[in-house]
């Protein structure tokens, strides 16, 4: 901290020094620029007149006009060149703290906030650390003297090994994993065939039987995939046991029984569904079916009975 | 029902009749060669042998047999059918530069000597004892 300041002492002064200096520097300029302007407003006028005609004159001096004006010029472009660069340089500077200064805002307007009030705030949160001193057990006095002297080493010992600051806060990338699950579990419900066959009532579409099973399918587009490959390269491909078992898929209950017996739930459709907390249980209500049945029936024989009333 | 213009029956050689048909036919210029699908149709039959398919097709695409090179036959589920491969070069000369050396071996147009396993094996072992230009000399004193 102390350094700090000091170093920003030393710039200030030399800034101080030299301010007057480039003010004056300035000036100068802008005075010699005027006299320049009006200078080459006379030579212009007295150009276009046509008064300053060298066609008869020493060719050596028009050499020199010539090169003094192609020097003036390539000067004043390099000028322009670099004043240019430096511009663009500081806005690019510019561009690229802006998105850091946006995730330092916090820190920046706590410490500005500190700075201003002079004091920090009772109920900061980031100065709430444990008091290391206080957790030592009061057993013994040796025991209580190592402890201290062991605090004070891991002090020094932690100002000399550099700790990465937590200023900025890590990326989590729990929220869109967990969208994926769900769209997940939404398309799988969405694709079983219980529901395709409930599906199937209200399209308009005519039904189309096929004649293979959705395994075999796969099984079939795999060989025919391979054959193609190897017609089309003159090359016999060597399959692996497992490749040439899934090529020979036969559609059992084993591999298709989880689709017939499994009665997927309507869960994952629903807007709140969380794939990763354990799947609900059916509650049995109070309300069970008797208790409604009576209810019916009731609600009926008093129609009934206010009927024969009349 | 298409009529395959290369189609060819078999006869005399067994009891049933065996088609040999061709498909994707390419006439591939880079390497002198014209590179086809072969579809062999044997009914009631094992498996025809590559000599029987080469000669048919030599006949089929007017060359001699040994400019046919066929490989890759495989006999479907069931048997009765098998596809392969077959490769048909301009001449002898550049199926020799451009075959791969087992295909020329299995045609009998390259012999490779090989020497027994054990004389290699020992051959080996003796080089394992000499170091330096001693095993130098000795690979050149056993080699054949």
């Amino acid at each position: 901290m102390v350094e700090d300041q000091k170093q920003e002492v030393g710039s200030s002064a030399t800034i101080a020094s030299d301010l007057p200096k480039g003010v004056a520097l300035l000036a100068d300029l802008a005075t010699n620029l005027n006299n320049a302007t009006a200078t080459f407003d006379v030579l212009a006028e007295k150009i276009k007149n046509g008064e300053l005609n060298s066609a008869k004159g020493l060719s050596l001096l028009e050499l020199k006009n010539q090169s003094f004006l192609t020097y003036m010029a390539n000067l004043v472009y390099l000028t322009l060149r670099k004043l240019k660069d430096r511009l663009v340089e500081a806005r690019v500077v510019l561009e690229r703290i802006r998105p850091l200064e946006d995730k330092l805002k916090y820190q920046i307007d706590k410490h500005v906030k500190t700075a201003a009030d002079g004091v920090v705030s009772a109920d900061d949160t980031l100065r709430l650390t444990g008091n290391l001193d206080n957790i030592v057990s009061s057993s013994d006095d040796d025991e209580e003297k190592e402890v201290t002297s062991k605090v004070k080493k891991t002090d020094d010992e932690e100002q000399k090994i550099y700790k990465i600051p937590k200023i900025t806060q890590a990326h989590y990338d729990g929220e869109a994993k967990k969208n994926e699950a769900k769209e997940k579990a939404r398309r799988r419900t969405l694709n079983s065939s219980m529901l395709r066959d409930a599906l199937l009532e209200h399209t308009e579409d005519p039904e189309v039987v096929y004649n293979n099973d959705v395994l075999k399918q796969r099984a079939i587009k795999k060989r025919r995939e391979l054959e193609v490959f190897e017609e089309e390269n003159m090359i016999r491909k060597v399959v692996s046991r497992r490749d040439k078992a899934a090529m020979r898929q036969m559609t059992t209950l084993g591999t298709m029984g989880s689709e017939i017996l499994g009665f997927n739930t309507m869960d994952a459709l629903q807007h709140d569904y969380d794939p990763s907390a354990p799947a609900a249980k059916r509650q049995k209500t109070g309300k069970s079916s008797k208790s409604k049945g009576k209810g019916k029936f009731k609600g009926k024989k008093g129609f009934k009975k206010q009927k024969h009333r009349f | 029902f298409c009529v395959d213009p290369k189609h060819e029956i078999m006869g005399k050689e067994s009891e049933t009749t065996a088609t040999v048909r061709t498909r994707k036919f390419l006439t591939n210029r880079l390497l002198n060669r014209k590179q086809m699908v072969v579809d062999v149709l044997h009914p009631d039959r094992a498996t025809v042998p590559k000599s029987e398919i080469k000669e048919k097709l030599a006949k089929m695409y007017k060359t001699t047999g040994d400019v046919v090179f066929c490989f890759g036959f495989r006999t479907a589920f069931g048997g009765g059918k098998s596809t392969g491969f077959a490769l048909i070069y301009d001449t002898l000369d550049y199926a020799k530069k451009i075959e791969p050396k087992y295909r020329l071996v299995r045609q009998g147009l390259l012999e490779v000597k090989k020497t027994a396993r054990k004389q290699r094996k020992e051959r080996k072992n003796r080089m394992k004892k000499a170091r330096g230009t001693a095993k130098a000399k000795l690979a050149a004193a056993t080699k054949k």
